[in-house]
C-alpha cells in the first residue's frame, strides 16, 4: 500500500511539474529577475544637468588616432534578421572589423552574438550575471538598470576629449535631447544611436482608385475621414457586388505602425502615449486627456456605424495588412514605409492605388502628428574598461565613414551585391533628417533628370523610381515613399511647417514607469477597446481615475519633476 | 451488454466521434494552412489568399530554403543533438530508475536518493543561477551544453520506474537464483521486458531535444551554433516592435517571407513526423502501464 502511496505522489508531481514547465519556459523568467536586481534608489528623476561634470580639461585627442601596439576591446551585438556577408566573411572579418584593426588598431572580440529579436533577453542574462563585454548596446530600461547598480563607465570626459565634431554635430542635432537622455546626474553614460522620430508619425493612407470611383475627394477634415469610410463599406468600392469592405483600418493593439490610430486621435488634437506640455507649462499625459476622450467617442459611433472591422479586437498589423493588399480596405492611417507592404496588393491588382495624406484635422486648427523620442538605443562601456576612449573613436570613425566628408557609401555603406554593409559597424547612427533630406534631394533629380549629386543611397532610390516610371511596378512603393507625391514629402511638410507634436519626455525611464508602465498599458488598451466597441463613454473618466491611482499620478509627479530639472 | 445499441448509446457514440473529429481538425487545419503557405506565391499570400489550398503553387521557398546555408547549419547541428542527446538521455535514465524501483530492502537509501531526483523538479535554481552554473563548467558555446545540462530527465525517470516496478519479481528472482548478477538483471530481463515504456521515452527524448529552443538561444554565443528550433525562433517569432528603431523597421517593411517561413516550419516537422509512426503504438500502452500498476 505504502508503494501505491509513493507512486501516487510522485506522479501527481510529475504532473503538477509539467505544467508548471510549461509556463516556465518562455524566458519572461529573464525579465522578471533582471528587473528585480534594479536597485529602487537612484536619483531617477534627478538632475540630469546639461554642464558636464567631468572637471578637469584635457587636452583635445585625435579623434581618429591609431593605437600603437593595437589593443582589443571586447563586444556583444544583434546582428539584424537578413545581414549576409560576403564570400568568407563574417562579423569577425568583414571590411569594417578590417578597417577598424588597419585604420584605428582596435581588434574587437565577440563574446557572443545574437540575432536581433533575441538580443535584450541575452543581455539581461549578461547584466544579471555581471558578465559583461566592454561595449555593447542596450534599451533606456536597460542604460537606467547598468546605472543604478554602477556597472558602466561615465563617459563624459572620454566623449569631451575624444568626440570628433562630426560625432557631437550629429548626436546633438536634435537640440541635445538624445544626449540628455543617457545623462544621470550631469554624467554622460550611453551614446544615444541617432535616428529619426519623424520617420514614426502617421500618415493618412488612402485609396485613390476608389475615391475616383465613387466620385469623392480627398480627406482634409475628420468629417471627410468618417464619410470616405462609411462610402468604402457601404458604396461597394470594389464592385464585386458584396458588402465585403472595410472602413478605416484597425489593429488590436489600437496604436502602432500600420492600421494605427494615432493619427486619427492626432485628428482630435489628442496626443495618446506621449508626454505634453499642458497650457500651465506642466507635462501631462497625452491618454488621458479630454481630447483623447473626444476622439474616443468618434470611433465608438464609427464602430457602431460598421466603419471599423468589428473583429478588430482579434487583429493584427498583418492581418490588416492582408485586407488591404486583398483590396477590401483602403483607408487608414500608417507609418511612411507601408507602401512597402502594399506592394503585394499593387501587383496582385494593378488598379490599385494608394496615396498618402496628411493628417486632417476636426476644426480650423490643423492637426499636428505625435512623434514618439526617436532614441530607444544607447551604446555604453563596462565600469572597468581599460580603453573607454575606444567606444569613442569607434562612434567617430563609424559615422565619419557614412556620413562624414570622407565617407565612402560603396565601401561602407552597400557594397556593389547589394549586401548592407553599414549592419557590420559596431556603433550606428545616421543624421535624424537622413530620409527626408533623400527625399528632397531624389526629388530634385527627378526634376533634373540628373543623379549626379545623389549619395549611393539616394541613387539607388533615384533608379527605383526610374524603373517605376518605366512600368516596372516591382519598384511602386519606392514611388510612393521618395517620390514627389510621396509619403516623405507629407512628413517634410510637417517638418516645415512646424506640425507636429513631440514627446516632451526623453528622460531615462522613471522608477513608476520601469513598476507600473506595463500594468498602465494594459488598462489602457482594454479601456480603450471597450469603449470603441460600445461601452460607455464614461468609462473614460474610470480610467483616468484609474489609471492615476494605479500609479499614473507618481509617474506624472515624476516627469514633472524630471522637467523642472531640466 | 447488447448488440443493438440503444439509442442513447449511438448517438454519445455519434456525438463522440463528431467532437473527436473536430478536435483533430482543430489541430490538423493549422499545419495544413502553413503547408498551403508554403507552396503559394509570396504575392497571393501577402494578400490573404491563401487558405487551405495553395494559391498560385511553387516550389520556390523550399528551393529557397534548402539552399540556405543557416538553415542547413542548424538542422545538422540539431540531427547530432538527438543522435547523441537521446542515448545519452536513455542510458542515464535507465541507470537511474533501476535502483530507484526496487523495494527499501534491496536498496535502503532509495528515499534520500529519490528525493535527490525529485527535488529538481519540484525546485529550480532559476534562471540566472542555471546560466552562471552552465558558465562556470566552462561548455558554453560547445556542443555540450545541449546534452549535458538535461542530461538525467527526471520526469522520464519516474515514468520508467514506475514500468519498472510493474514487473513480475519472480522472473527477476528467478534470474538472480540462476546466478545472474544486477547489472545482467538490467539488461537482460529488466530492460528487454520495458520495450514499450522505453520506446515511448525515447519518443519523448527525441521530440524534446527536437523541439527545444530556449537553451540554444541562451547558452550559444553564435546564431551559427544554434540547433534548428533555436534558429527558427529567431526567423519566426513576431518581432516586438517598439523596440526597433525606424531604420530597422523601415527594413523590416521590405521582408515579405511569410511563405519561406511556412517552408522552414514544414520542413522541421519532417523529422518528427517520420519516427512517430514507428514508436507511436507502443505509446499509449508504455504510458499507461506505468502507472496504473501498484
Amino acid at each position: 500500500m505504502k508503494r501505491q502511496r509513493v507512486s501516487t505522489i510522485l506522479l501527481s508531481l510529475a504532473l503538477v511539474s509539467a505544467l508548471a514547465a510549461c509556463s516556465g519556459n518562455n524566458g519572461n523568467k529573464a525579465d522578471h529577475q533582471a528587473s528585480g536586481s534594479a536597485s529602487a534608489s537612484a536619483g531617477s528623476a534627478g538632475s540630469a544637468g546639461s554642464a558636464t561634470a567631468s572637471g578637469e580639461e584635457a587636452a583635445p585627442a585625435d579623434p581618429l588616432g591609431k593605437y600603437d601596439p593595437p589593443i582589443e576591446v571586447s563586444a556583444v551585438r544583434p546582428i539584424s534578421e537578413g545581414t549576409k556577408f560576403g564570400e568568407g566573411e563574417s562579423i569577425d572579418d568583414n571590411v569594417w572589423s578590417r578597417a577598424y584593426a588597419d585604420q584605428l588598431g582596435i581588434k574587437i572580440n565577440y563574446l557572443w552574438t545574437t540575432p536581433a529579436a533575441q538580443y535584450d533577453q541575452k543581455l539581461n542574462i549578461a547584466i544579471a550575471s555581471n558578465d559583461l563585454p566592454d561595449i555593447m548596446s542596450v534599451n533606456a530600461a536597460q542604460l537606467k538598470r547598468l546605472v543604478d547598480d554602477g556597472q558602466v563607465m561615465d563617459l563624459s570626459a572620454v566623449y569631451d576629449q575624444y568626440g570628433s565634431e562630426l560625432t557631437k554635430k550629429l548626436l546633438g542635432e536634435d537640440g541635445g535631447n538624445a544626449l540628455k537622455s543617457g545623462t544621470f546626474d550631469g554624467k554622460l553614460y550611453g551614446f544615444p544611436k541617432m535616428s529619426s522620430g519623424l520617420g514614426q508619425a502617421d500618415v493618412l493612407w488612402v485609396r485613390t482608385d476608389w475615391l475616383t470611383k465613387l466620385g469623392l475627394s480627398e480627406p482634409k477634415t475628420m468629417d471627410d475621414v468618417q464619410k470616405i469610410a462609411e462610402a468604402f463599406v457601404k458604396q461597394d468600392p470594389d464592385g464585386n457586388g458584396k458588402p465585403d469592405t472595410y472602413g478605416l483600418g484597425a489593429t488590436k493593439d489600437i496604436f502602432g505602425f500600420f492600421g494605427a490610430l494615432e493619427g486619427f486621435f492626432n485628428g482630435y488634437h489628442a496626443y495618446p502615449n506621449i508626454w505634453v506640455k499642458t497650457d500651465d507649462g506642466k507635462l501631462a499625459y497625452g491618454s488621458v486627456q479630454p481630447e483623447t476622450k473626444a476622439a474616443l467617442q468618434k470611433l465608438q459611433e464609427m464602430y457602431k456605424g460598421g466603419l471599423i472591422d468589428k473583429e478588430f479586437g482579434t487583429k493584427d498589423a498583418t492581418k490588416v495588412k492582408d485586407a488591404a493588399n486583398a483590396g477590401k480596405l483602403g483607408l487608414f492611417y500608417g507609418y511612411f514605409w507601408n507602401a512597402g507592404w502594399l506592394l503585394d496588393g499593387k501587383k496582385t491588382d494593378a488598379a490599385m492605388d494608394w496615396k498618402p495624406i496628411s493628417l486632417p484635422s476636426v476644426d480650423a486648427e490643423p492637426a499636428q502628428a505625435q512623434v514618439p523620442f526617436a532614441i530607444s538605443t544607447y551604446y555604453v562601456v563596462k565600469k572597468d574598461a581599460k580603453h573607454p576612449e575606444a567606444a569613442v573613436k569607434l562612434l567617430n570613425f563609424d559615422l565619419e565613414k557614412l556620413w562624414g566628408k570622407s565617407a565612402e557609401p560603396e565601401v561602407y555603406n552597400a557594397d556593389k551585391s547589394g549586401n548592407a554593409v553599414f549592419e557590420y559597424a559596431l556603433l550606428y547612427g545616421e543624421a535624424p533628417r537622413k530620409n527626408l533630406d533623400a527625399y528632397l534631394n531624389v526629388v530634385k533629380a527627378l526634376e533634373a533628370n540628373d543623379p549626379a549629386a545623389l549619395n549611393a543611397e539616394e541613387k539607388s532610390y533615384y533608379d527605383k523610381i526610374v524603373s517605376y516610371r518605366g512600368g516596372d511596378v516591382n519598384f511602386w512603393d519606392s514611388e510612393k515613399m521618395y517620390g514627389p507625391e510621396g509619403s516623405l514629402a507629407v512628413i517634410e511638410g510637417y517638418a516645415k511647417d512646424g506640425a507636429h507634436t513631440d514627446d516632451a519626455f526623453y528622460g531615462a525611464p522613471t522608477q513608476g514607469m520601469t513598476d507600473n508602465n506595463a500594468t498602465l498599458g494594459k488598462l489602457q488598451l482594454e479601456a480603450f477597446t471597450r469603449i470603441m466597441m460600445g461601452g460607455s463613454i464614461d468609462e473614460f473618466d474610470q480610467f483616468v481615475s484609474q489609471w492615476n491611482s494605479l500609479g499614473g499620478k507618481a509617474i506624472t509627479d515624476e516627469v514633472n519633476a524630471w522637467q523642472a530639472s531640466q | 451488454m447488447n448488440n443493438d445499441a440503444s439509442w442513447e448509446r449511438r448517438t454519445f457514440v455519434a456525438l463522440n466521434y463528431f467532437l473527436m473529429a473536430l478536435v483533430a481538425l482543430a489541430c490538423l487545419l493549422p499545419i495544413v494552412n502553413v503547408l498551403a503557405i508554403s507552396l503559394s506565391s509570396s504575392a497571393a499570400v501577402g494578400s490573404g489568399q491563401v487558405k487551405l489550398w495553395p494559391v498560385g503553387f511553387n516550389l520556390k521557398s523550399y528551393e529557397f530554403v534548402l539552399g540556405k546555408p543557416e538553415f542547413g547549419r542548424a538542422f545538422t547541428v540539431s540531427l547530432l543533438r538527438v543522435a547523441v542527446g537521446v542515448p545519452v538521455n536513455m542510458l542515464l535514465t535507465i541507470l537511474v530508475a533501476y535502483p530507484l524501483s526496487k523495494e527499501r530492502k534491496d536498496f535502503r537509501f532509495r528515499g534520500p536518493y529519490a528525493w535527490y531526483f525529485v527535488v529538481t523538479i519540484l525546485f529550480s535554481g532559476g534562471l540566472i543561477p542555471w546560466y552562471m552554473t552552465i558558465k562556470m563548467t566552462g561548455i558554453v558555446d560547445t556542443f555540450w551544453a545541449l546534452i549535458l545540462p538535461g542530461a538525467v530527465p527526471v520526469m522520464n525517470v519516474i515514468l520508467l520506474l514506475n514500468f519498472f516496478k510493474s514487473l513480475p519479481d519472480e522472473i527477476e528472482e528467478a534470474g538472480l537464483m540462476d546466478g545472474a548478477g544486477r547489472w545482467q538483471a538490467l539488461w537482460r530481463i529488466a530492460v528487454p521486458l520495458s520495450a514499450p515504456a522505453i520506446a515511448t521515452l525515447t519518443l519523448f527524448c527525441i521530440v524534446n531535444h527536437w523541439n527545444s529552443w530556449f537553451e540554444g538561444l541562451i547558452l550559444m554565443n553564435r546564431p551559427e551554433h544554434y540547433p534548428l528550433q533555436s534558429y527558427l525562433q529567431t526567423v519566426i517569432v513576431n518581432r516586438d516592435m517598439s523596440l526597433l528603431s525606424a531604420a530597422d523597421v523601415a527594413k523590416w517593411s521590405l521582408i515579405s517571407d511569410r511563405t519561406s517561413r511556412a517552408a522552414q516550419v514544414i520542413v522541421a516537422l519532417l523529422p518528427v513526423l517520420l519516427v512517430y509512426p514507428f514508436l507511436q503504438k507502443y505509446f499509449a500502452e508504455g504510458i499507461v502501464m506505468g502507472s496504473v500498476k501498484g
